[in-house]
């Protein structure tokens, strides 16, 4: 087992309680915050040498929300740290009781590829917040960030309760084999059955943040120009590899017409006339990826774009007509910029449509008539909701993330991340006096005693009549 | 293999006809649970008497207790639990609505135990139901007459498709295990929980295990020690000692172990007499195999109380051993037995150090005057919850959330922890159709301009009060016009 070493040295740090006082979490988190600042160029050269990812996607996704996250733990760890007083029933009411935020222990991060700092340092922020040791592994496909990562960011914390780890397939295998007191992985549903597995040979506990289609209804009645742009910029960002990106649209023929027309606008307002040349409009992350999007534009009808270049790993931003349900690219989670439009009779058509499908990340539902987006909320399932625009729900850290069914479980973000990685330990600390009161409990056993103990501790139903 | 797909999927199309989403529906359901336990209290006290030889008024106050409580916590509460949460919104998504809306898994599973065997049942079953799923109830085949009590009950009092109930052992456990479900909560051994949660992986299976381990009891030298040892006693003995929360072993200093003794010897005589076979109040061990696993565990050990056993009614009496070796088979396994080891420690800095050592357990216990010190055993140590000075007691309280850690469980439930563990708490932002202008600055092509502005929408450390907010709101409406005009 080579990482057993590394794993007991952390677990040896973690039991002497060096992470557990707030100090030490606070001056973990503002160095984290440092390599934000120093290191920006270097993470927005690295995003940009392994998927092309234009600087301001970078900083917006991989800079600006980290510290967004940051300053919203820093802004409150010690609330959240702190005991909470919980309501007390009549048989406790001089005592004390709390729930104990403690920390797990040794934790692991599996990071994915798409956004490799963000969904590196999101879950890591939470994880130091609520006292743990953490072991940090990037991502091997985006090869410049994880090295920038494995050699940067161990100056910047406590080499002592956290190490990066650069692992594969194989290695990442060997890795699991080690019991870790959390697992925080984000990916692909296949690679989440096989952590969960894996965590539960050690009983740890997981969040799994996976993926699937996320379907976006557009009804007749909306700004079709409005929609356009909200829903292409949420497709096109990433070029496409964002988990929560619109998936495929589902609308009317009529619509299906007008939403063309205005995404062709949008997506030369956007990028230009020639997409590979915006420097706003990034690549795909690696090849075979490349390769599988290429044979994915063989379903419906390439209406915009279409147009694909190997060497620099490019797809242009393209919207797929009349797609098939039954089409190979309504078969998986598309993970690049191809939008496909599936065209249905109406709003029930496409809540049923949804409905027969695994719950995904995020339902997404445009319209002017407030009506149509909550008969769209109230009648799917999903890991979240945006109702008129898209990816939005995930910078307002109040909201938790995550999914629901093969989309994932557990969630994060802001105040949930903190809560993620800690246990909610029950603590009742009784006085050691009111013996006569406890004495009801004791054997030998009676009716009549049954009857105080019932009386003591029954919760009476608000307006229930109280004479019998 | 069969018969577990059709259960099941009757069940999911029921979930998915909608009709257990509606709050009057849950309620309905619910009212026909508690209607169920008060008209049968008799049959289920008289299931719960054959299985653990447990009498009326312990059982009750046990089993049947707990359950009318969280029946009418549910009941009381379930508006407020379900109603959809607004959250704290930020200057972008200011004029948005931003909530949480808690929504129905889908089809669970509720794996019992028969330690416990109806409450263990049922108060997840409430919380399930209370949080609009279809439930399928798998009570434990051994603990027999209350299993086959429930599987002959629910169906009469409630929805026969949306919850029903799956009797068997082993094979129809894994039969039922390959069936996908939206939640699965096990209440059992850690083995077993492995088990489950391989086969909750296969179909990313949430689950919430409620395990075990050996659950710690420290005594300080400074404390009552008879009304320590009164309550210790108590929630060791309780049941026979199969409880998952009892002090499973003591962990004092030498000088008051023969004082702990005495008082747990006195303690013993007050609550079940001379002859504590006789006693109504003195349950057995519910079956042979059990039986000879605790007994073998006193192998080679000191008994100070106790020891006596009958094969034949699978009793065992309450038994206290002294000196005891960290090493010792007794101290290997959760005992889950009326056998009290008692290990002396010389300081509360190694009783920690012990604790640490081990597993982390279901339940801690530490017993002092001294406040200080309790504090200082919690902080320092882990477990699933704790009661200081007392024993159980944190089970009772419905706000506290109970579960394990580590090996001795995850997840949690009781009270509005249950209705929780049950739902999936989904993020809703419903944003304006028109309002187009803050948009503008995310689009391409990019600017610095846009960067700046961005950094100012999601940075701001912005103090909270009134006058904070005031300002921040009038600088949104600034910002929206200006970049209205300006893109």
């Amino acid at each position: 087992n080579p990482y057993a070493g590394l794993v007991s040295c952390l677990r040896a740090a973690w039991l002497c309680g060096k992470t557990r006082p707030m100090e030490y979490r606070v001056a973990q988190l503002e160095a984290l915050g440092r390599f934000l600042d120093e290191k920006k160029q270097e993470i927005l050269e690295a995003t940009s040498s392994d998927m092309g990812k234009p600087s301001f996607e970078a900083e917006f996704s991989e800079i600006i929300l980290c510290k967004s996250e940051l300053h919203e733990t820093l802004n409150n760890l010690s609330r959240w740290m702190k005991d909470e007083h919980v309501d007390k029933n009549s048989v406790t009411r001089w005592d004390s009781a709390f729930i104990r935020k403690d920390p797990y222990g040794v934790v692991l991060i599996i990071a994915p590829w798409n956004y490799p700092v963000n969904l590196l340092l999101g879950p890591l922020i939470g994880a130091i917040a609520a006292g743990n040791c953490v072991i940090i592994k990037p991502s091997e496909m985006t090869k410049n960030t994880e090295r920038l990562v494995a050699e940067a960011l161990p100056s910047y914390l406590d080499k002592d309760c956290f190490a990066v780890v650069t692992a594969g397939v194989q290695e990442t295998t060997r890795l699991l084999e080690n019991k870790f007191d959390y697992i925080f992985f984000t990916g692909s549903p296949s690679v989440g059955r096989i952590i969960m597995t894996a965590a539960a040979k050690h009983l740890t506990p997981v969040t799994l943040e996976l993926g699937g289609k996320n379907p976006c209804y557009v009804s007749d009645t909306c700004d079709v120009q409005n929609v356009a742009r909200r829903v292409a910029w949420g497709r096109f960002f990433n070029a496409g590899q964002t988990c929560i990106a619109p998936d495929y649209v589902l609308c009317s023929l009529e619509m299906q017409e007008k939403l063309l027309l205005a995404l062709s606008k949008t997506i030369t307002d956007f990028y230009g006339s020639n997409p590979q040349k915006s420097h706003d409009f990034g690549r795909i992350a690696g090849e075979k990826h490349f390769q599988r999007l290429q044979e994915l534009l063989c379903s419906g009808q390439v209406v915009i774009g279409g147009e694909t270049d190997e060497a620099e790993r490019y797809i242009a931003p393209t919207v797929l007509a009349d797609v098939h349900p039954s089409d190979p690219i309504m078969q998986e989670e598309i993970f690049g910029p191809i939008l496909p439009i599936v065209p249905v009779a109406n709003m029930d058509e496409a809540i049923d449509f949804i409905n027969s499908r695994e719950r995904p990340l995020v339902v997404y539902a445009f319209s002017s008539n407030n009506k149509v987006v909550n008969q769209v909320l109230e009648r799917t399932s999903s890991g979240g909701f945006c109702g008129n625009d898209t990816l939005m729900h995930v910078t307002l850290t109040s909201l938790p993330f995550g999914g629901v069914g093969s989309s994932g479980l557990g969630m994060y973000h802001g105040k949930f991340t903190f809560n993620t990685f800690s246990h909610h330990r029950g603590c009742l600390h009784r006085y050691m006096g009111r013996e006569t009161i406890n004495a009801l409990r004791y054997p030998p056993y009676t009716q009549q005693k049954l009857g105080l103990v019932r009386a003591a501790s029954e919760v009476k139903r608000k307006g229930a009549c109280t004479l019998l | 293999m069969e018969r577990m797909q059709q259960v099941v999927g009757r069940a999911r199309a029921a979930f998915n006809s909608g009709r257990c989403r509606s709050l009057e529906f849950r309620l309905q359901q619910l009212k026909a649970l508690e209607q169920m336990v008060q008209e049968k209290e008799k049959e289920i006290l008289a299931a719960i008497k054959a299985d653990l030889h447990k009498c009326g008024p312990n059982a009750y106050s046990h089993e049947i207790l707990g359950v009318l409580g969280e029946l009418a916590l549910a009941m009381d509460k379930l508006p407020s639990w379900a109603a959809p949460q607004p959250v704290k919104k930020n200057l972008l998504t200011m004029r948005d609505e931003a909530y949480i809306c808690p929504e129905p898994l889908g089809v669970v599973l509720i794996i019992g135990a028969w330690n416990y065997p109806f409450v263990l049942v049922m108060q997840p079953l409430i919380g399930a139901i209370a949080a609009g799923n279809a439930v399928v109830v798998k009570p434990s085949e051994i603990s027999e007459n209350t299993a086959q009590l429930v599987a002959d009950l629910l169906p009469q009092y409630l929805d026969k498709e949306l919850y029903p109930v799956v009797t068997g052992g082993v094979p129809e456990t894994t039969a039922l295990l390959t069936q996908r479900f939206d939640h699965i909560l096990y209440t059992g051994n850690s083995t077993v929980g492995k088990i489950v949660m391989a086969a909750a992986a296969k179909h990313l299976t949430p689950v919430t295990l409620e395990l075990g381990g050996k659950s710690p009891c420290y005594i300080d030298k400074d404390c009552d020690l008879a009304v320590a040892c009164r309550r210790i006693t108590w929630g060791k003995y309780m049941n026979c000692g199969q409880t998952c929360i009892a002090p499973d072993y003591i962990l004092c200093d030498p000088s008051i172990q023969s004082k702990v003794v005495e008082n747990i010897k006195a303690t013993l005589q007050e609550f079940y007499g001379e002859d504590v076979k006789s006693s109504p109040d003195y349950e057995r061990i519910v079956n042979k195999r059990h039986f000879k696993r605790i007994v073998g565990l006193l192998e080679g050990q000191k008994i100070a109380h106790g020891g006596q056993t009958d094969e034949a009614s699978c009793f065992i009496a309450p038994t206290i051993l002294t000196d005891v070796s960290p090493e010792s088979k007794v101290m290997e396994e959760e005992i889950f037995g009326p056998v009290l080891p008692i290990l002396t420690v010389k300081s509360v800095d190694e009783a920690i150090e012990f604790i640490n050592r081990r597993e982390k357990p279901l339940a801690l216990y530490v017993f002092s005057n001294d406040k200080k010190l309790i504090k200082r055993v919690i902080s320092q140590t882990s477990s699933g919850g704790v009661t200081g000075n007392d024993v159980i007691m944190h089970y009772f309280l419905s706000t506290l959330p109970f579960g394990g850690v580590g090996n001795s469980g995850m997840g949690a439930y009781h009270g509005k922890h249950s209705f929780e563990t049950f739902s999936h708490r989904r993020a809703c932002l419903i944003k304006d159709l028109k309002m187009e202008g803050t948009n503008k600055l995310r689009y391409p092509p990019s600017s610095q301009k846009k960067v700046d502005w961005a950094k100012f929408f999601l940075l701001k450390r912005f103090n909270k009060g009134r006058v904070g907010l005031a300002v921040l709101a009038l600088l949104g409406i600034v910002a929206a016009v200006v970049i209205t005009v300006s893109f």
